[in-house]
């Protein structure tokens, strides 16, 4: 029985799993098309608790280097590609509006 | 791209799905679980199915460029909690064994560079990437799309990207890679200078 369990949850358990466990039951684009990328959930993740520097310290970038530039609420920030391209999404505060940065 | 995490009266964070559709990623909020399609910021499964996330202004432009035009500027720190090698970009292997994997795509660039950047525009019923390059190069473009009017329009001290309409109304833009924008909008006209 144990084994016939074991079966049974290889067999289903297993592809599920690796899905992710999403619901589909809506859906806007046809399930079937939604493939798996490779790294699971959160294997590239996300930022929460961004923290800045100063121009003059960001030692990391070279002058030609890619950065996307957000002006809201008086405030100016950097987001170097660099950095985006490992983490994908910033969850980011300007002020009193939530922002998110992807790339 | 940036976006607000608000959405209605709710407020949202996002993580990174591991899931694609068509080559690009696909994003889920925390609070519902919905897979949102980053290139198109709206929710194409779960709960908030058909609601979008508003587009707000960024600019994509050297570090060089950025904090010459705002000196006021912070930068995003290395010290993120996570140990990455920020001098080398983990896209390099990715879309070379993406590529071979998903081979496809080769066929949908139409001779074009799969990595270029574009500046993409869906506006009223016209889909057309244009590419960043060229935009650069000539600093506006003028065009029509949909049967309307519109200026793409970059300015050339700050490299600031403006699409607007010809009431100078803004027109939402993404740039992005000229596959993912083509794998998304497989019907996307394309604007290219003739020979």
């Amino acid at each position: 029985m144990t084994r016939y369990l074991l079966i049974v949850w290889l067999v289903l358990g297993m592809p599920l799993a690796a899905f992710g466990n999403w619901d589909f039951s809506r859906h806007s684009i046809p399930p079937s098309e939604i493939i798996s990328g490779g790294p699971p959930r959160d294997g590239i993740p996300a930022l929460f608790h961004p923290e800045y520097i100063a121009p003059e310290k960001a030692d990391f970038l070279d002058e030609a280097d890619q950065v996307l530039g957000v002006v809201l609420n008086g405030v100016a920030r950097a987001y170097p590609l660099r950095i985006l391209s490992w983490h994908e999404l910033v969850n980011d505060d300007f002020g009193p509006d939530p922002v998110l940065v992807s790339w | 791209m940036v976006y607000s995490r608000q959405v209605q009266d709710q407020v949202l964070t996002f993580g990174v799905s591991g899931m694609l559709y068509k080559n690009n990623l696909l994003m889920y909020d925390h609070q519902t679980e919905s897979l949102w399609l980053q290139v198109q910021h709206a929710a194409v499964t779960g709960p908030m199915t058909g609601a979008s996330l508003e587009v707000l202004p960024s600019t994509l432009t050297t570090w060089n460029t950025w904090r010459r035009t705002h000196p006021e500027t912070v930068v995003l720190s290395t010290n993120t909690g996570y140990d990455r090698d920020y001098h080398r970009d983990p896209y390099a292997e990715y879309y070379t064994s993406r590529r071979t994997i998903f081979g496809f795509v080769r066929d949908i660039l139409q001779g074009h560079e799969a990595k270029e950047l574009v500046a993409g525009v869906r506006w009223s019923g016209g889909v057309k990437a244009y590419p960043l390059e060229e935009l650069r190069h000539v600093g506006e473009i003028q065009d029509t799309l949909g049967g309307e009017e519109l200026v793409l329009r970059i300015d050339p001290d700050t490299d600031t990207l403006r699409v607007r309409d010809a009431q100078g109304a803004e027109i939402p833009v993404i740039v992005t890679y000229w596959f993912v924008w083509k794998d998304i909008h497989r019907d996307s006209e394309r604007y290219d200078v003739g020979p």
